[in-house]
């Protein structure tokens, strides 16, 4: 969920009193404030309704969300509508009308921008950073703050760390330097990325990147591109280039990520991944006990009654050296976000099912469990984190 | 075909041998009775191996699908059996061809231990069933010490009974009990699924060929009296029977119970 900008709008007006360009400009928020009012009051009248009833307009790569106070509209732009983000932005409006409560009334400077920003980044920034999100300072960052505190911390800490790190190392407790780092990302002096976990995917997007001809690759960095297709999680990536530290690999992806040169996959493909690894550990383990042929004739038995509802799983194959393939068609629709993680999670845990039921038709249930079970504990090595995320004991039978 | 009918060619065959013993044992007719001790034994284990081979030998060795090699183990096994039983046949009148008797069985049994064992092992790696080493223990310990106290007490009751004959045959009687446990085990271990079928046949198999070589050891060296050979002519039956269901499984379709 990125946030790109805040506006509070005066209703009876269309004036806009407080915005807040989060990422970089979008609307002029005079123009914004006009446009939101000015559809908010045609939607009204064309409804002949007393409560408003516009509740978010849709542009080519971005959402306005608008929520409405006692005398406020709310406005945010966002790459997406979520409940969570309507909540937030109700709070907004109504922590403004109750402290600038003045304003409905007269027009008065009140300095809204100074104290009303400490709301603002309590609310929409303070929560995107957690101890392990990776703080990444900006090039001449002294230009855009001139916060005394956010300086001396930024003096301080490395250009690439993650806010735990940067904690210990200035010494100071946790919490404040989760406040600092919001602070400094307020003042878009830094940015922040989430953080970067051993079980995430990346995408190599290009094995030059951005760098400049003068710029020469090392051979660990070319290799750690090389591993990232998109498919394997960072642990597996990293146990190939046989690094030692993975802490410090997982920094190398920060610092590949923040030049653009590697890129987070998307949710969907992220689950493609997830469930084929898991479906690849269980064809294996079946394979052991029932042989090659029987897991071939249960995995397309399975996938030709599942297919009857998720018709794309007839791109998921399995050839005849039992290796699971996703085809490039399915993989690239969930990449370019055509098929959602939900219906790729519901699907792929039907399939899952299916081959579980045939399993336990062949060994008993017991053995069918244990099966499961042991897919689970190999599929949490690989992905710590996001193992969960495949509902397993669903799937017992 | 279903998958369990595959077996009822043998089941039959088997019944119709057993039948046939039967009768001409009643009606006392010795003659008949030897000639099924010595032509049916290497006959039976002939077919049920040359249709294992047929079934499972298409594909060739298959290292990684355990469950493949130890089909094809076993039928490879009947067919060494079958040169066995001939040579059995052929030598069974002389007492002193004991020895060779016994040790002509073991080029056979070493072929089912290891696609038994094989299989045993990748079942107990996957569905992570304690520590390898310890079933093994457990598997060889068992058997090697019943056929040890059998030897002991044999020694103190009948002396001079304990020949090298009757030791070798103890330690192949070890390895057959060896083999029964573990496929006694792999039978408790998938007993509600289809899987249980092969190996259900396979374990009563391999406990007939047990009490051939257990009676072998009691009541001496009568290599081919008849009724210790209809024990073994029942073992490749049902060893045929229980190839013939395995290659089923891997030709049919799941039967999906639905709960």
């Amino acid at each position: 969920m990125e946030i790109n900008s805040l506006y509070v709008i005066k209703r009876d007006t269309g004036l806009c009193m407080y915005h807040k360009d989060f990422q970089e400009e979008v609307f002029d928020p005079q123009l914004l404030s006009s446009f939101v009012i000015a559809m908010t009051t045609f939607f009204d009248e064309v409804t002949r309704s007393s409560k408003p009833q516009a509740r978010a307009f849709e542009g080519a790569d971005y959402t306005l969300i608008v929520e409405f106070g006692e005398w406020t509209v709310g406005a945010v732009s966002a790459d997406k509508e979520s409940q969570r983000l309507r909540e937030k932005l109700k709070r907004i409006i109504s922590r403004f009308e109750n402290q600038f409560s003045l304003l409905r009334w007269v027009d008065l400077d009140l300095a809204i921008y100074a104290r009303f920003e400490r709301h603002v980044i309590e609310e929409f920034i303070r929560d995107r950073i957690h101890p392990d999100s990776h703080i990444i300072v900006k090039p001449h960052w002294e230009f855009y703050t001139k916060n005394p505190d956010v300086v001396s911390f930024l003096r301080l800490v490395p250009q690439i760390c993650t806010v735990k790190d940067a904690a210990s190392f200035l010494e100071i407790p946790l919490e404040i330097a989760l406040n600092l780092t919001a602070e400094a990302l307020w003042e878009k002096a830094i940015t922040v990325k989430a953080a970067i976990r051993e079980d995430d995917i990346y995408e190599a997007t290009a094995l030059t990147g951005s760098r400049k001809s003068t710029e020469v690759v090392s051979p660990e960095v070319t290799r750690v591109l090389s591993q990232l297709d998109g498919e394997t999680p960072l642990t597996i990536a990293a146990e190939r280039v046989k690094t030692a530290d993975l802490k410090r690999f997982l920094g190398d992806i920060a610092v590949l990520a923040e030049k653009h040169e590697v890129e987070l996959v998307s949710p969907a493909q992220a689950v493609v991944v997830l469930f084929s690894s898991a479906l690849q550990e269980l064809m294996d383990r079946c394979a052991t006990i029932l042989g090659r042929r029987v897991v071939h004739q249960m995995f397309f038995d399975s996938r030709e009654t599942q297919a009857q509802i998720y018709p794309w799983l007839a791109f998921v194959d399995f050839d005849e050296s039992l290796d699971v393939e996703v085809k490039s068609s399915l993989m690239s629709a969930a990449g370019k976000r055509r098929i959602t993680p939900e219906i790729l999670n519901d699907g792929f845990r039907n399939f899952l099912h299916s081959i579980m039921r045939n399993t336990r038709s062949y060994v008993g249930a017991k053995p069918a469990n244990v099966i499961l079970d042991r897919t689970r504990e190999e599929m949490g090595k690989q992905f710590p984190r996001r193992y969960l995320d495949i509902e397993w004991e669903l799937l017992n039978v | 075909m279903s998958k369990t009918r595959r077996a009822l060619p043998f089941l039959l065959g088997g019944i119709l041998i057993a039948s046939i013993w039967v009768v001409l044992w009643f009606l006392g007719l010795d003659d008949g009775l030897l000639l099924i001790a010595i032509y049916i034994p290497p006959f039976a284990a002939l077919v049920s191996g040359i249709i294992g081979v047929a079934y499972f030998g298409q594909e060739g060795f298959m290292r990684e699908d355990r469950f493949h090699m130890m089909n094809l183990m076993v039928a490879l096994a009947l067919v060494v059996f079958a040169i066995a039983e001939t040579a059995t046949g052929v030598i069974g009148s002389n007492e002193t061809g004991y020895l060779a008797i016994i040790l002509m069985q073991l080029p056979g049994l070493l072929l089912v231990a290891l696609g038994v064992a094989s299989y045993l092992r990748a079942i107990t790696e996957v569905l992570n069933y304690g520590n390898d080493k310890a079933i093994a223990g457990v598997i060889i310990c068992i058997p090697s010490g019943f056929s040890a106290v059998a030897a002991i007490i044999m020694a103190i009751a009948v002396p001079g009974a304990l020949t090298i004959e009757f030791l070798v045959n103890i330690i192949v009687i070890a390895g057959i009990g060896a083999l029964v446990l573990s496929l006694g085990m792999l039978m408790l271990i998938f007993r509600q699924g289809e899987l249980a079928a092969p190996l259900s046949l396979a374990f009563s198999a391999m406990l007939l060929y047990l009490m051939r070589n257990i009676l072998w050891c009691c009541f001496g060296v009568t290599s081919i009296e008849p009724l210790f050979q209809i024990l073994v002519v029942e073992s490749y039956i049902l060893l045929g029977a229980s190839i013939s269901v395995a290659r089923g499984l891997q030709d049919g379709k799941a039967e999906i119970v639905t709960k």
